[in-house]
């Protein structure tokens, strides 16, 4: 036998201590060690690559889409289109849209069939709870730190006058954004062509979600239409917990929540239907 | 214990459709060493994927009264990203072991040097099948899985795996698909046999290896009455 010396060749715990044999029994207490341990395991990858804090990263985007528009707005000496700041409405407005495109995508990348690989304890929801839920620990860092930041630079207004309702609005569309994930990735699943049209549809959806305008200023024709779009809700939603007198023709939280609770719930229904194919790797 | 209630198992449909079991029921014991033998075909890969969870049944179910091991020498759950110690620290949390205890053994088993903290697409087939098979022997499960093999790698790997199966075997139970009867014979001494879709449990591996061989007489030399 080519045992080396100081490895006895008897794994770890072949005579299990007692707490071995019924430790993990309990469902419960499984759940969490497989959700903590993935946590952990993600928040040291991005997209298959090895990377510490790597998940922070897609947090450039907005601050991207952030910095062209009030560049934009600047360069052609526009005055901010409501309140005092044009960064501060720009924000709020590019925050919880893409903390939605975000979230969908974050939610759609582990079921895609290149992650497929797993272990007999998890399932692909429970990655999918994983991703969503370390999505939603560094989206809060960025934001918090960015609304931080613009307030110590002088725009007094970067704080929440009624904190309460800014975090309800980020929430709901960051569930909406779950919800959408999981329908995304069952119809891309059977529907291949709907996985390359998502991501650009998200990001046409940018310019239907009032970043850069005041919905209610457009023509009340218009506005009906654009009243669809429950994305616009939370913006506007979102607005409101910073300005006071923000006009709310254009904002029912009831409608967006029942568009939250309709996309979480045929994303829940669609992901344990499709589930075989979704593991088949097909 | 785990128990089998009415288990089906088809792939495909319509005129591609492909039955592996039909109606399965079976009590099979977690503490046994247990050979699952059957003509090739027979589905005995998907009868251990079956029991490891690595699929669903299509009808029916399973019920493990043990804690079932993945089937050892999986590497689909492993990050080709992630380190082999990244890797290891995270299969023994989600199975509950403690990660200390799982990450030095294998260390200490694998002999990879600094490679054990390299990326694992950096590492030669040899070194992986030696991290994959350690892994799966280093934490602790009530019944280990086998699909046909229990070592892999260099010549000095493959006797530290049949240690490591024989320290793992005296005190858990075994439930392995085998080809060949002499790998049976070695390691086995019960046996469930497969066959037409449905299975039987013998207490004794000769009597299942008889039954089969019965099976097989009957099907390559028809009864001339």
């Amino acid at each position: 036998m080519g045992a080396e010396a100081g490895h006895s060749l008897r794994p770890a715990t072949a005579t299990p201590r007692t707490p071995v044999r019924t430790r993990g029994r309990n469902p419960l207490l499984a759940q969490w060690q497989v959700l903590s341990a993935l946590v952990r395991r993600e928040s040291e990858s991005r997209h298959g690559r090895r990377f510490n804090f790597g998940f922070a990263l897609g947090m450039l985007e907005p601050l991207i889409i952030i910095g062209a528009i009030c560049l934009l707005f600047w360069l052609i000496n526009h005055p901010p289109i409501y309140g005092s700041s044009m960064v501060l409405f720009v924000a709020t407005g590019v925050f919880p849209v893409y903390l939605f495109i975000h979230t969908a995508g974050k939610v759609h990348e582990p079921l895609q069939s290149a992650h497929l690989g797993r272990y007999t304890l998890e399932l692909p929801i429970d990655n999918v709870v994983a991703h969503a839920t370390l999505h939603a620990l560094s989206s809060a860092a960025v934001a918090i730190a960015f609304f931080c930041i613009l307030y110590f630079i002088g725009e007094r207004q970067a704080s929440p006058y009624e904190p309460g309702r800014a975090l309800a609005a980020l929430l709901m569309i960051y569930a909406l954004g779950v919800g959408m994930g999981l329908f995304n990735a069952v119809l891309g699943r059977v529907l291949p062509i709907w996985g390359l049209a998502w991501p650009a549809l998200s990001r046409a959806s940018v310019h239907f979600s009032a970043i850069y305008y005041v919905v209610d200023s457009l023509p009340p024709r218009i506005r009906g239409w654009f009243a669809l779009n429950p994305i616009l809700h939370a913006v506007n939603w979102f607005r409101t917990a910073f300005y006071p007198f923000y006009p709310t023709l254009t904002l029912n939280p009831g409608y967006l929540g029942w568009c939250v609770l309709a996309t979480l719930t045929v994303g829940l229904c669609l992901e344990r239907r499709f589930r075989p194919l979704l593991q088949s790797g097909a | 214990m785990i128990v089998l209630d009415r288990v089906d198992k088809h792939y495909g449909s319509g005129a591609e459709a492909c039955t592996v079991f039909q109606g399965l029921s079976l009590h099979l014991p977690s503490d046994r060493r247990l050979a699952v033998l059957g003509a090739a075909g027979c589905g005995k890969s998907t009868f251990i994927r079956l029991l490891a969870g690595l699929e669903e049944p299509s009808t029916g179910s399973i019920e493990r009264h043990a804690r079932v091991s993945f089937p050892v020498g999986y590497g689909r759950g492993l990050k080709y990203h992630l380190s082999a110690r990244q890797n290891l620290a995270y299969a023994a949390r989600i199975y509950g072991a403690d990660v200390d205890e799982v990450v030095g053994f294998v260390e200490g088993i694998v002999g990879l040097g600094d490679a054990f903290d390299a990326p694992l697409r950096g590492l030669g087939g040899q070194q992986l099948a030696s991290v994959r098979f350690a892994m799966a022997y280093a934490i602790p499960f009530d019944t280990y899985l086998f699909d046909n093999f229990i070592a892999a790698g260099t010549a000095e790997f493959r006797e530290k795996c049949i240690a490591m199966f024989e320290a793992r075997a005296a005190e858990c139970g075994i439930i392995m698909a085998v080809r060949d009867l002499r790998t049976a014979r070695r390691f086995c001494d019960a046996a469930l046999v497969l066959d037409n879709g449905g299975g039987t449990l013998f207490d004794t591996l000769d009597e299942g290896i008889r039954f089969l061989a019965a099976r097989e007489r009957r099907l390559t030399l028809p009864d001339a009455a």
